[in-house]
């Protein structure tokens, strides 16, 4: 069967096709198998931080979500991202190592070593692919047009991790023996190389400060959005936990929502559904009810979070008011954006509802917020009533809530 | 060469296809389910996919470029630090792009991007050279000279 490989026309030694092309001795097993190792454990970091993310946005039959510990998923979020972002240099390493096997002739010998290849282009392409719409997605970018990226990023993921197993199979062995030995040449071309022209690039010592050091550097210039000791740090992250009004970020405004100036005269909050009889709150009955204050983060999806000190009624004493006895599940829904010429008829958006399960509707902590840090909420920040929870994505702490709805 | 076909395509390879091409499998057949028309399946392919190809074709042969000239230009001692100050700036403004330019998707949120990013890359990318001369600094202090009947002994 190899013959037959062998016999494929040899391609023209030319460029990187050249004996010698590749002479750094930077592209060696050695190298490759610390960088796979260092990307193995960072890409199994995201697709397990990002699952907990997703399940929590999008909950399967099977998942529970859990409001303590109270700042989980300000930690695994913070981890996802800032672990991702670190990867971006250490995969560029890794890419730049084992470049010359793209140029490997005849590119395999074999069917299994064919399959190997084969799977490398949704490997590369996919975490590529992650890494990157990633850093689109803190920075509120969304190019794709034809798809949207949650949806996108999440199925790259499966698509990205399945190719990394299968590489992780045909390189298990390689890896071990690469790792417990000083050096071996990954291209072929390397091997004849004379040490005159090894002495020419850096060593592999100092590639790995290279890499691990732009990884760290990267890491601390980011990261500050989501660990707040190192906010001031945070230099080339999109975000800075204490800029936004009452002290920290906000992702939609009220403007960007599309919500009038609310009318507190006017407003009501209404907690209707299954089993009660409706109970409408005015904004003065909500401030008479007993006030809860409890200090939680508000952790977004894109990584950046920031605690605060809030101060609002128990969702639990408002169900316990309308008369829900039952462990109901709970959507809060928020204003509808007014009316305009452009939209005569606007439709409540995604960000305007979220589900609550009936353990997190029975925690003491989960508030209908009406105070941030002894101030009444911004508009920006959800005035005048907004859901604020334990270990939940931003996304789902719906602001400007006016109905309550019970399951 | 077979030593190493053998132990690249043995067991092991056979245990990770068989689970990788499950997990695999469960990602296509969802992005096949969430992207039901033609169109954002060719865009989204196209996408992933073409990743791949933009680092093949662009990117790895302009850093190949970029090295084989310090590796020809700089003195030995240099290409450390120099390499490093190249590699950690690119990376830099690659994930300071979008803050650089105030390209935020939120539009009218000060909340978004609040920084001067011109100061702040600017800021990030003084602390990559400076580490890239303390290194090269390093790199060219004379050697200490061992100094023969010394202490070493007592």
């Amino acid at each position: 069967m190899n013959k037959m490989w062998d016999s494929m026309p040899a391609p023209p030694k030319v460029g990187p096709f050249k004996p010698g092309a590749f002479s750094s001795r930077l592209h060696d097993e050695r190298t490759a198998a610390v960088l796979g190792l260092a990307l193995g454990v960072a890409f199994t970091t995201c697709f397990l931080t990002g699952l907990y993310s997703h399940e929590l946005q999008h909950p399967a039959s099977w998942f529970v979500a859990f409001p303590r510990p109270v700042g989980l998923y300000r930690l695994t979020q913070g981890v996802h991202v800032a672990t991702g972002i670190a990867a971006i240099p250490l995969l560029f390493a890794k890419l730049w190592t084992v470049y010359p096997k793209l140029f490997t002739w005849p590119p395999f010998k074999s069917f299994a070593q064919a399959l190997e290849r084969i799977f490398l282009l949704p490997l590369i392409g996919g975490a590529l692919f992650l890494l990157f719409s990633g850093i689109n997605n803190i920075n509120g970018r969304y190019p794709y047009g034809k798809f949207n990226f949650p949806e996108g990023h999440y199925w790259a993921a499966w698509i990205t991790i399945g190719s990394l197993i299968v590489h992780i199979g045909s390189k298990i062995h390689t890896t071990r023996t690469a790792l417990s030995r000083q050096h071996t040449s990954v291209a072929n071309d390397v091997e004849s190389q004379d040490d005159t022209t090894k002495s020419r690039g850096v060593s592999r010592r100092g590639f790995f400060g290279i890499a691990f050091g732009t990884s760290g550097l990267i890491t601390l210039f980011t990261v500050g959005q989501s660990f707040e000791p190192l906010r001031k740090l945070a230099l080339l992250a999109p975000r800075r936990t204490d800029a936004g009004p009452q002290g920290f970020p906000v992702n939609r405004t009220a403007a960007g929502a599309g919500l009038a100036k609310i009318d507190l005269a006017a407003y009501r909050m209404t907690v209707h559904g299954q089993g009660i009889t409706p109970t409408v709150f005015t904004y003065d009955e909500l401030r008479a009810l007993p006030q809860h204050t409890a200090e939680l983060p508000i952790a977004c999806v894109e990584g950046w979070s920031s605690s605060q000190v809030w101060k609002g009624v128990s969702l639990r004493t408002i169900l316990d008011k309308a008369g829900v006895t039952h462990d109901a599940e709970i959507t809060v829904l928020s204003i509808p954006p007014a009316a305009s010429e452009r939209n005569p008829n606007p439709r409540r958006p995604s960000y305007g509802s979220s589900d609550i399960t009936s353990k997190e509707a029975r925690d003491l902590d989960t508030l209908l917020a009406l105070e941030v840090n002894g101030e009444v909420l911004h508009a920006d920040h959800g005035f005048p009533v907004r859901l604020i929870a334990p270990n939940r994505p931003g996304v789902e702490q719906t602001k400007w809530l006016n109905e309550i709805v019970v399951r | 060469m077979e030593t190493t076909e053998r132990n690249e395509h043995g067991l092991a390879f056979w245990i990770g296809l068989s689970i990788g091409v499950v997990v695999f499998g469960f990602g296509i057949r969802g992005a096949l389910r969430q992207f039901d028309t033609y169109s954002s399946r060719f865009v989204y392919t196209k996408y992933v996919i073409g990743f791949d190809f933009l680092h093949d074709l662009i990117v790895a042969p302009i850093a190949f470029v970029v090295a084989f000239v310090v590796s020809r230009v700089a003195p030995h001692k240099l290409r450390g630090p120099l390499s490093f100050a190249l590699f950690a700036t690119a990376i830099a403004f690659t994930v300071g792009w979008y803050p650089l330019h105030h390209t935020a998707g939120y539009k009218g949120n000060a909340t978004f991007q609040p920084l001067n990013y011109a100061t702040a890359v600017a800021t990030v990318v003084g602390v990559i050279w400076s580490i890239a001369a303390v290194w090269a600094a390093i790199a060219y202090r004379p050697k200490a000279t061992s100094i023969a009947g010394g202490t070493s002994g007592q």
